[in-house]
């Protein structure tokens, strides 16, 4: 037992029994009694419904937002208690929004640079970073432009730059390959993957695509503010698992609709798999 | 859809609003000052229960004209006249009321029916008098209490009330009395007369002038609504109308056009889902409307408000009624109707021509690419401060703007009091004179009478080097609303101070020489005859002073103008020149310890004390006052406005880590180099204003703005401050939101 934590990777975010509801009037319960854990180095995708409360949960991680009850615990430290959430966010946090949110005075290399303003970075090594990173998004022609003259899809790598450009040790990406297609997607999904395994950035992904789904390795599925389910995937068996599962075909197995005639025969055993994964 | 868009941006809606009511308030505070200031001096003769005025021709006000009170008999036997009686005003300087109107009326006149007495008796012996009703107040005073006045004691034997604040705040005694009282024994500043018909007033009116070709016979009412003095008055009204419509309504203007532009954006998704231009156009105009209609009652409330305040100075009070009529409101909100419709339509319509794309690229009226002058400056300006004003010109332009006319407001009307207080001193001879003498207790320095001998009595202290006499007069001529008449002892070197730049100096009996701006306005040259009040004087020379009061009047000799003005061997002004200068001070005041009839002040400080002018600026304060108020509000308004905008980006800065003090720190830095920059425009727009108003005709030779320094720093110090007040609040609101908050705000 004590071996086993030993080697288990530290718990870096933990959410006890969050809970947010919106409104004063209309109350919306936007997430209900959330508890997770994600261990330092893990890649994890939130996948689930629209308005499930995937972007609130992102929020209330990222210190964007504050709960209303229940507890963040980012690598040990309960959010309510930090005191300097500014530091938290630029040091910590890389987050990248549904909608990009970038400054439309700024060009590309400026908006970028905005979160190394709270580093103790001299101009020059600031830019640099910023360069690189943008460089590194396939950006490095459009750095001088101003958001309003990028496409959708670079406008989102602008701003997947500016939240890795602080080399946070955990990225809270909601669908950031929303307005890409799926060559770019797969581009920035190994980028993330890339960061993943070579710095052990954990990374919160939440997405509508299964192929980013897939790449991570660990599933975690809302629905009306709780977790629905919550599915490692270990290997290509399991993710494959994966997908028969969130398919129509996995919808009908595991609610006993009626199935094609050729699988009426190992449904029950597809049925067991399926209810484990 | 219209009140729900408005409802729904409530804060936007808000500002907007301010911005409007703040201009709409101008207009009616400024409308309301003017219109007082003519109507309230207009008033106090104008119900005098009499059918016809009889008053010496030319003279600027009743209460400046002298006429003989024996011609009184005269006209009382002429046919068809039923009754006539002579009054005499004084204006009397007091502490907190620089006008204290007395009238010297016949206790049995029917004058006196005009006083509503609401206490007391009727006059009924020598030192009584009946004070108005807001001078009881403001003295504290009621029947049977004494009253001091030119050095006498009276007793209060009544209140009145005549619903007129200059005569409230005034006093009326017997007409024997005030003739004492006032240096006027035998005479009367004017007459009126009751006829027997009243539908042949006008024949009576022909008879008395025809009669006495130098008296004035007009019907009452009439006779004040042309004077001269009015006119001046009313010009004066007519410069703050003006002023404020332009500083309100391009304020109006302005403020819709930053709340518009702000939805650019919003424009190009309606048209992109197929809404018609005319649709879009129409409902922001609808929104408009709405807002300037409700801004504009809220402004009209303001303005009345802001009026009220200012009437509080017991000064003010007496002399600014602060009229408010119906159709000044309806102006206000014609004009914020008008102006705040242009104002909302125009950026709607250009937001409608884009091609819906390039309108939903748009941020908050930043276009996609810089414009050349943006990216001018873009190169060579430091970027940190600027980058953000130079990448949004469109909402830097309508701060800029926004701030500009809060300053330039400001600093136009100061520049303009600047300016008489300016000329007042020079016209004082500040610099050729050390101390000058008026008459203690005078309203005004037209009104100020000494006796000649205390010129020859200063001589011979052993300080005074020489004492020269003026005696100074206002009259008017034909094509000049104001002709100030100086008298002067040729002898005299005072007689240097006017330069000489055609022909030569008065030296004789009937002479005049001519300031430039009079000789020109009069058309008038060397040799030509000019006529004053029926005597006829020969223009012998042209000077020029600089001094715009100066080069509207005349020079005659003294002797000629105490005839003219009936002071005989009495002078307005003696200009002293003492052996040592730098002891002025000391000197004044042992001056004055002995000759307490008179007033002695260093010619440099002569306009703090000498009371026309502590008038004048009372009343100037008050509107500077005023001017400040409205001009901060303005400012203020428009870096809240475009700072409130910025709520979101701040939610991006503080999600990606941002320190609230690093957030503040920018948005100061920002808005502090737009406000200085504001201010520079601002007074480019003051100076612009008043360059134009210089150029009406007639007015202008009174308005001759001086810049200073102090106004300049005082007015950039404070678009600085007001602009970083603006700009502080909207953006620690922002961080102080939960960032996703900010983010989300629209
Ligand atoms: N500021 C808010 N005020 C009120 N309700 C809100 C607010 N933000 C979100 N909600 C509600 O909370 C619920 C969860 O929203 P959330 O944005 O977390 O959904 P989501 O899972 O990210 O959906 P999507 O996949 O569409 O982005 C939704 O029902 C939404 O209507
Ligand atoms: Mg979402």
């Amino acid at each position: 037992m004590t071996m086993q934590t030993a080697t288990l990777p530290a718990i870096i975010v933990e959410t006890q029994n969050l809970t947010k509801i919106y409104g004063n009037g209309y109350q919306v319960r936007a997430l209900d009694g959330v508890s997770l854990c994600v261990h330092a180095g893990e890649f994890v995708a939130v996948v689930g419904p629209s308005g499930s409360g995937k972007s609130t949960l992102l929020n209330m991680i990222g210190a964007l937002d504050r709960p209303t009850s229940g507890e963040v615990i980012i690598d040990g430290a309960p959010l309510s208690k930090v005191r300097d959430l500014d530091r938290f966010r630029s040091e910590t946090i890389g987050f990248i929004f549904q909608t990009h949110n970038l400054i439309p005075t700024l060009t590309a290399l400026e908006n970028v640079e905005t979160p190394t303003y709270e580093l103790p970075l001299r101009g020059r090594e600031r830019r640099r970073r910023a360069e690189d990173i943008l460089r590194l998004v396939g950006l490095g022609e459009r750095m001088t432009f101003l958001p309003a003259q990028l496409s959708g899809g670079e406008r989102q790598r602008v701003a997947i730059a500016r939240a890795l450009v602080n080399r946070p040790a955990i990225v809270l990406a909601d669908e950031p390959t929303g307005m890409l297609d799926s060559h770019t997607t797969q581009d920035i999904m190994d980028l993330l993957t890339q960061l993943n395994r070579s710095q052990g950035t954990t990374i919160i992904v939440v997405t509508h695509n299964h192929e980013v789904a897939r790449a991570t390795r660990r599933v975690v599925t809302f629905r009306d503010g709780q977790i629905q389910a919550d599915v490692p995937l270990k290997n290509a068996f399991d993710s494959d698992l994966y997908d028969l599962k969130a398919s129509s075909l996995g919808h009908a197995l595991l609610s006993g609709d009626a199935l094609p005639s050729d699988l009426q025969e190992i449904a029950p055993q597809l049925r067991d798999i399926l209810a484990r994964v | 859809m219209i009140l729900k868009n408005l409802w729904r941006r409530k804060i936007r809606t808000l500002l907007t609003m301010l911005g409007i009511a703040i201009g709409v308030a101008a207009v009616v505070a400024l409308s309301a000052f003017g219109e007082g200031l003519a109507s309230g001096m207009g008033k106090v003769f104008a119900d005098t229960r009499g059918d016809i005025m009889v008053t010496q021709k030319e003279a600027l006000a009743s209460f400046l004209s002298v006429v003989d009170a024996d011609i009184g008999g005269e006209i009382r036997a002429l046919p068809g006249v039923d009754e006539v009686t002579g009054t005499v005003a004084g204006i009397v300087q007091m502490q907190d009321a620089p006008y204290f109107i007395v009238m010297g009326e016949d206790p049995k006149s029917f004058t006196l029916d005009h006083y509503k007495l609401v206490e007391g008796q009727p006059l009924s012996g020598r030192r009584q008098l009946w004070l108005g009703k807001v001078a009881a107040r403001n003295f504290k005073k009621g029947v049977g209490d004494t009253f001091r006045l030119q050095d006498s004691t009276y007793r209060i034997v009544g209140l009145y009330e005549t619903g007129v604040s200059l005569e409230d705040g005034g006093a009326v005694m017997s007409l024997a009395d005030a003739q004492r009282a006032f240096d006027k024994v035998g005479k009367v500043n004017y007459f009126n007369v009751k006829v027997k018909d009243p539908r042949r007033i006008d024949e009576v009116k022909q008879r008395i002038e025809t009669k006495w070709p130098d008296l004035a016979a007009s019907r009452s009412g009439e006779a004040t609504k042309t004077s001269e003095m009015l006119d001046i008055y009313r010009s004066f009204g007519l410069f703050l109308g003006i002023f404020a419509v332009l500083v309100g309504g391009l304020g109006m203007m302005n403020t819709m056009l930053m709340s518009v532009m702000e939805r650019t954006r919003e424009i190009g998704v309606l048209r992109a889902i197929g809404w018609r231009r005319r649709r879009i156009v129409l409902m922001i105009l609808g929104e408009a409307l709405v807002l300037a209609l409700v801004g504009g009652v809220a402004g009209i409330a303001l303005g009345v408000g802001l009026t009220m305040l200012v009437r509080l100075s017991p000064a003010v009070e007496t002399l600014l009624q602060g009229v408010f009529r119906p159709d000044m409101f309806a102006q206000a909100l014609v004009i914020a109707l008008l102006l705040g419709g242009l104002g909302g339509v125009y950026p709607a319509w250009r937001a409608s021509r884009l091609a819906p794309v390039e309108a939903m690229r748009q941020e908050g009226g930043s276009a996609p690419s810089m414009g050349r002058v943006s990216r001018f400056l873009a190169r060579y300006l430091p970027l940190g401060a600027f980058r953000n004003l130079v990448r949004r010109p469109g909402r830097t332009l309508v701060t800029v703007v926004g701030i500009g006319i809060g300053v330039g407001f400001i600093f136009a009307l100061s520049a303009m009091t600047e300016g008489m207080k300016a000329s007042f001193m020079a016209m004082a001879g500040a610099g050729e004179a050390d101390l000058m003498v008026e008459q203690a207790n005078a309203s005004d320095l037209s009104l100020s009478k000494l006796d000649e001998r205390l010129a020859d009595r200063l001589l011979n202290q052993p300080e005074v080097e020489g004492v020269s006499k003026i005696l100074f007069s206002t009259t008017n001529a034909p094509g000049l609303m104001y002709f100030l008449i100086f008298g002067v002892d040729p002898a005299d070197d005072w007689l240097q101070h006017y330069r000489v730049r055609e022909g030569r100096p008065v030296a004789r009996s009937k002479e005049i020489m001519l300031g430039r701006f009079a000789a020109n306005s009069l058309k008038k040259g060397i040799g030509d005859e000019m006529r004053l009040a029926g005597s006829s004087y020969e223009i012998v020379g042209i000077y020029e002073t600089g001094v715009s009061y100066e080069d509207a009047g005349g020079v005659m000799l003294l002797k000629d103008a105490q005839e003219r003005f009936g002071m005989d061997r009495k002078v307005s002004l003696l200009a002293v020149k003492l052996r040592d200068p730098s002891r002025a001070e000391g000197v004044a005041a042992a001056l004055e310890a002995q000759y307490p009839e008179a007033i002695f002040t260093r010619a440099a400080a002569m306009l703090d004390r000498t009371q026309d002018f502590a008038t004048t600026t009372t009343i100037l304060n008050a509107l500077i006052g005023l001017t400040i108020v409205v001009g901060g509000i303005v400012m203020m308004n428009a870096m809240l406005m475009s700072v409130f905008e910025r709520t979101q980006e701040i939610g991006v800065l503080r999600a990606v880590g941002w320190r609230r003090r690093r957030i503040l720190r920018m948005v100061v830095g920002e808005s502090l180099a737009l406000a200085v920059l504001s201010a520079l425009a601002g007074i480019v727009i003051g100076v612009v204003l008043n360059s134009l108003f210089v150029l009406i005709p007639g007015m202008g030779a009174f308005l001759a703005p001086a810049y200073t320094p102090s106004a300049f720093i005082a007015v950039v110090g404070l678009a600085a401050v007001l602009g970083v007040i603006g700009a502080l609040y909207p953006a620690w609101r922002a961080t102080r939101m939960q960032p996703i908050e900010a983010l989300r705000y629209e």
